[in-house]
């Protein structure tokens, strides 16, 4: 019903522009453009794909599965978004993101469009590096809200917290484990703690998929 | 007070000196280490784990930088690799201490300087671990460890210096302490040149 209200109210908006002065247009426009986003977040909610987190959640079982065992099941990508949901919504906090929404449809699609790209037929660095830019490009990760940290120093901004949060979860999915659910969550935040110290790093390399796969090839096996 | 003893460093399946180069090992040894100093001297301290991360990155990056090739060298690059963490440690100060109990000795090194304690103990205890498991050998503590005029000068050194821990590191292990050019290793023992004593220390 909700879903339902917001497109009736956009169509409703969306009238021609042109006759209103400029500054007006603007404004108008800058209006249109944030009821076509939250109807966006309305929709994807609603059809449960994307969900909203809070720092007091993480009460769902977190995924001990490793980006290697996620490739060799029935609905890997289905496995994948559901892994990283788990993941992301405990990393983000971590990070000091108070809330913020994850899509799983987004992650799904992110999985897809990585092993299509062939990345895979490289190396698993490759694969995960495409996983990673593509995670981001497809924004994964919406909304955040910054909290107060226990840690000193320069709060992340919102975007360094999606960037590093990502890295983070696909660095978890490239390490090693050793135990169950209680230390695969101890080792994601250690990813957490990593992806921080690789900031400047993690920045600079996004953009170039040779650099990013060079740097998780790099780190992945000292976590 | 005696150092805790290396028994302190948590269980892993693979070498301590490939196990220290994982974050996560590495962790879990500091926090290991400093839980049981806290617990013998009564010092309550705050690990910062976004510092400890630092640490851990800039030390690896510069152990990677230096790794000798030739493994006759490795026994001096144990030594070597444990002072550059000692070094990043001080740099990057990753503990702060919280409460110091009442009346405590400030004449003991334990109490003077409680985070360098608790970075020399960790340092000391894996260079100990690496020298037991891969060469068979037996650190050998200096008296100047628990000397505090020693630890004035350490303190003072370092705190301008943080490189010159790694010689540091070398004098309270018993080694031969290289004070102009710390920050360099050099694989062939006889490259070192020079004074071995305490003599050039402020």
């Amino acid at each position: 019903m909700l879903r339902f209200t917001m497109k009736r109210g956009r169509g409703f908006l969306d009238t021609p522009l042109d006759p209103i002065p400029s500054p007006i247009s603007d404004v108008a426009r800058s209006v249109l453009r944030d009821f076509d986003q939250i109807a966006d977040r309305v929709n994807d909610m609603a059809a449960g794909l994307s969900r909203r987190f809070l720092d007091s959640g993480g009460g769902e079982s977190l995924s001990t599965a490793t980006l290697e065992d996620i490739e060799h099941i029935g609905h890997a990508e289905i496995a994948f978004a559901q892994a990283a949901y788990h993941g992301l919504t405990r990393a983000l906090p971590h990070l000091g993101a108070s809330e913020g929404l994850v899509s799983e449809v987004r992650s799904a699609e992110a999985y897809k469009a990585a092993i299509q790209s062939g990345a895979a037929e490289k190396d698993r660095f490759a694969l995960a590096a495409a996983l990673m830019q593509e995670m981001v490009d497809r924004g994964v990760i919406r909304d955040l809200l910054p909290a107060a940290r226990e840690e000193e120093g320069e709060p992340l901004t919102e975007e360094e917290l999606e960037k590093l949060a990502i890295f983070a979860l696909i660095l978890w999915f490239l390490a090693e484990r050793q135990d169950g659910p209680e230390d695969a969550e101890a080792l994601l935040l250690t990813c957490c703690d990593m992806a921080e110290a690789l900031k400047t790093e993690v920045t600079e390399c996004l953009g170039d998929a040779e650099r990013l796969r060079a740097l998780l090839s790099a780190y992945a096996d000292k976590i | 007070m005696a150092l805790p003893l290396p028994d302190s460093l948590p269980q892993t399946d693979r070498p301590i000196r490939r196990a220290m180069r994982r974050m996560r090992w590495f962790k879990q040894s500091f926090a290991r280490q400093v839980e049981a100093i806290s617990a013998a001297s009564g010092v309550v301290y705050e690990i910062h784990n976004d510092r400890l991360a630092q640490v851990f990155i800039h030390w690896l990056r510069a152990f990677e930088a230096q790794k000798p090739k030739d493994p006759t060298a490795r026994r001096a690059f144990t030594n070597f690799a444990s002072g550059l963490m000692l070094q990043q440690l001080i740099r990057d100060v990753p503990l702060e201490v919280a409460s110091v109990p009442v009346g405590s000795d400030a004449s003991n090194p334990a109490f003077y300087w409680p985070e360098g304690y608790a970075y020399v103990a960790y340092c000391l205890n894996v260079r100990a671990a690496v020298l037991a498991q891969d060469f068979d050998e037996m650190l050998t503590l200096a008296p100047d460890l628990s000397d505090i005029r020693t630890w004035w000068s350490f303190k003072e050194n370092v705190t301008q210096d943080p490189a010159l821990a790694i010689a540091f590191l070398d004098l309270f292990s018993s080694e031969n302490p290289n004070w102009s050019t710390p920050t360099l290793f050099y694989e062939q023992t006889a490259q070192l040149e020079g004074p071995s004593d305490t003599e050039q220390i402020a």
